[in-house]
């Protein structure tokens, strides 16, 4: 039984990390510029973490604010300012952006 | 000293809240925010509108305390967001000031210390860069040590055993100080409020007044006049005749029986509902860009201007029919729910004649009405509908059905069982109305001083 749940909490946690870790990436794919990490805190992270909070307590309203779906709350909340803080602090990878560099067709007029 | 006071109001939270109900906790609850965001934004808080949504939140707070229902305990957070969002900028619409109050009590303390790491210069780093190792060390080797020797001193000393073995921790509740841990992480967020800065910007920018855009071509404009007038004629027209059959309806209506009165009238006020809101649709398209400022359009104007008020009239008509209902078969929520939003459209029209009259923008129409909900939300969660609801069943309506009643919340239960007194009531109700009554003074005398209502010293002075 208790290797049940100690199975069953590292596939949930498992999958909770997956879902918010790829979450927080898709805010950086679809940004406008992916690489100003401060414009994409300022213009994407208070709509994101407002539609997790929503969705969190729209989910502990519905299921009678039952303790364990709190606590799993608390942690996914959590984890996702850490996911941010990691994102925004310390990831030092680079996106590619799709803009074209459009380069005039007669470089040299005088 | 900021310190200090949000780790008074962190333990203050878990006091309050800590495996309590709703009831004068809240109230308490509001009054320390208050406090909170007065020692730091004390410069806000001369703002006239900042007070007035000051005595919002703390009435809202208070009303909890009177009678504790679903609508107030809503209306208390939408005030407590407001109040924090108007904090974070005193000039944006009621609605950024919502969004920024929400955003600042999720995350206010992770989007400052991310913001400001990124802003203030490095000279600060050496100064508030903590040695986490220095304190592991400082703080469990000597815990280690101790525990040592206690254990070998136990040995040694029977009375020193014994004071040890006496020692008894069960007072503290790891809960209880999790739940302080999220009241300092709340008031953390929320003592210097910020804002959702696109969106903010987005709003300051925005002005209420329509502009005359490039597009001003007068051919274009006589057309869509022309077209204006003739829909705006036809619809008078129609609301007019409407208007006359309702009348003649309902001035013969004794002729009708309850049952097809009351289809009648539910499926009746959907359908003039409805209307009402497609009505200020099609005016604001009409009245949508260039044509308010078209020379030609004061027939057109006039036109718009009737049929709001042929609409204010249509309103009024079915408050009447709503309030006839109401005194036929007794006050219900969704009756009061109609009445409310009847209110909320009047607001409506009357602010879109303002908009068509002084040539104002949709955000103009969208700022007026969001702070008309939320005027009419706090004024609605400070009156107590079940108490009402059962005053006027019992006492001005021709019909009522009791199970409705009985099955309200608490709030009425005091009141429904003086009506055992009254009324000649079925042995079913009497013997419901009983039970709910010896819940509920139970649960009074059960409630500890977090809990406390009115209810509460109601109950002791019989």
């Amino acid at each position: 039984m208790a290797a049940l749940i100690v199975f069953a909490f590292l596939i949930i946690s498992g999958f909770t990390f997956i879902i918010i870790r790829i979450s927080v990436s898709c805010m950086f794919w679809f940004s406008k510029n992916p690489n100003d990490k401060m414009y994409v805190f300022k213009t994407l992270f208070p709509y994101y973490i407002i539609v997790l909070f929503g969705l969190e307590i729209t989910a502990i309203i519905a299921f009678n604010f039952e303790i364990l779906l709190i606590s799993y709350c608390i942690c996914t909340y959590v984890l996702a300012l850490l996911i941010w803080n990691f994102k925004l602090n310390r990831c030092k990878r680079k996106y590619s952006t799709t803009e074209t560099i459009i380069e005039p067709q007669i470089p040299n007029l005088p | 000293m900021k310190k200090l006071a949000l780790f008074i109001a962190a333990l203050l939270f878990s006091t309050f809240f800590y495996n309590q109900s709703i009831g004068l906790n809240l109230f308490l609850f509001s009054i320390l925010t208050v406090i909170i965001l007065f020692i730091n934004n004390q410069k806000h808080f001369k703002n006239r509108k900042t007070q007035i949504y000051t005595i919002a939140y703390l009435a809202t707070g208070l009303t909890l305390f009177f009678h504790s229902s679903t609508l107030s305990v809503i209306a208390n957070f939408v005030a407590f967001f407001t109040l924090i969002g108007h904090l974070s900028e005193t000039k944006s619409s009621i609605y950024i000031s919502w969004l920024n109050g929400l955003y600042t009590t999720i995350a206010g303390l992770f989007h400052r210390n991310f913001a400001l790491n990124k802003t203030e210069p490095k000279a600060d780093e050496e100064k508030t860069a903590i040695d986490y190792v220095h304190w592991a060390k400082i703080i469990l080797i000597p815990t280690v040590i101790v525990i040592a020797f206690i254990a070998l001193y136990k040995e040694g000393n029977p009375v020193f055993s014994n004071i040890i073995e006496n020692i008894d921790f069960g007072f503290i509740n790891i809960q209880w100080l999790l739940f302080a841990g999220l009241g300092y992480y709340l008031f953390n967020n929320i003592y210097a409020p910020i804002v959702v800065e696109h969106a903010t910007e987005l709003d300051l920018q925005t002005d209420d007044t329509l502009l005359k855009t490039d597009a001003f071509s007068i051919l274009k404009l006589k057309q869509e006049n022309q077209l204006g007038v003739i829909l705006i004629s036809l619809l008078n027209a129609l609301i007019v005749m409407y208007l006359i059959t309702d009348i003649t309806f309902l001035t013969s209506q004794q002729a009708i029986s309850a049952s097809a009165y009351s289809a009648q009238v539910h499926s009746g006020i959907n359908a003039l509902i409805a209307s009402i809101v497609i009505a200020i649709m099609i005016l604001l398209y009409v009245f949508r860009g260039n044509l308010n400022f078209y020379d030609q359009n004061i027939t057109l104007k006039r036109l718009a201007f009737t049929w709001i008020i042929l609409n204010i009239l249509l309103v009024l008509s079915i408050v009447f029919k709503n309030s006839q209902y109401i005194y036929y078969f007794g006050l219900t929520y969704k009756r009061i729910g109609v009445v409310v939003y009847l209110l909320l459209a009047t607001i409506g029209l009357i602010t879109t004649l303002l908009k068509i009259n002084s040539a104002k923008n949709n955000w103009y129409l969208f700022r007026i009405n969001t702070q008309a909900v939320f005027i009419i939300l706090i004024a609605s969660s400070t009156i107590n509908w079940d108490y009402h609801i059962t005053n006027f069943n019992f006492n001005y309506a021709q019909s009522m059905d009791y199970n409705y009643v009985i099955e309200l919340s608490n709030n009425n239960t005091l009141l429904l069982n003086k009506q055992l007194e009254n009324k000649s009531l079925s042995e079913g109700s009497i013997r419901l109305i009983k039970s709910k009554y010896n819940k509920y003074v139970y649960k009074l005398e059960t409630n500890n001083w977090q809990e406390l209502q009115y209810d509460n010293f109601k109950v002791n002075t019989k």
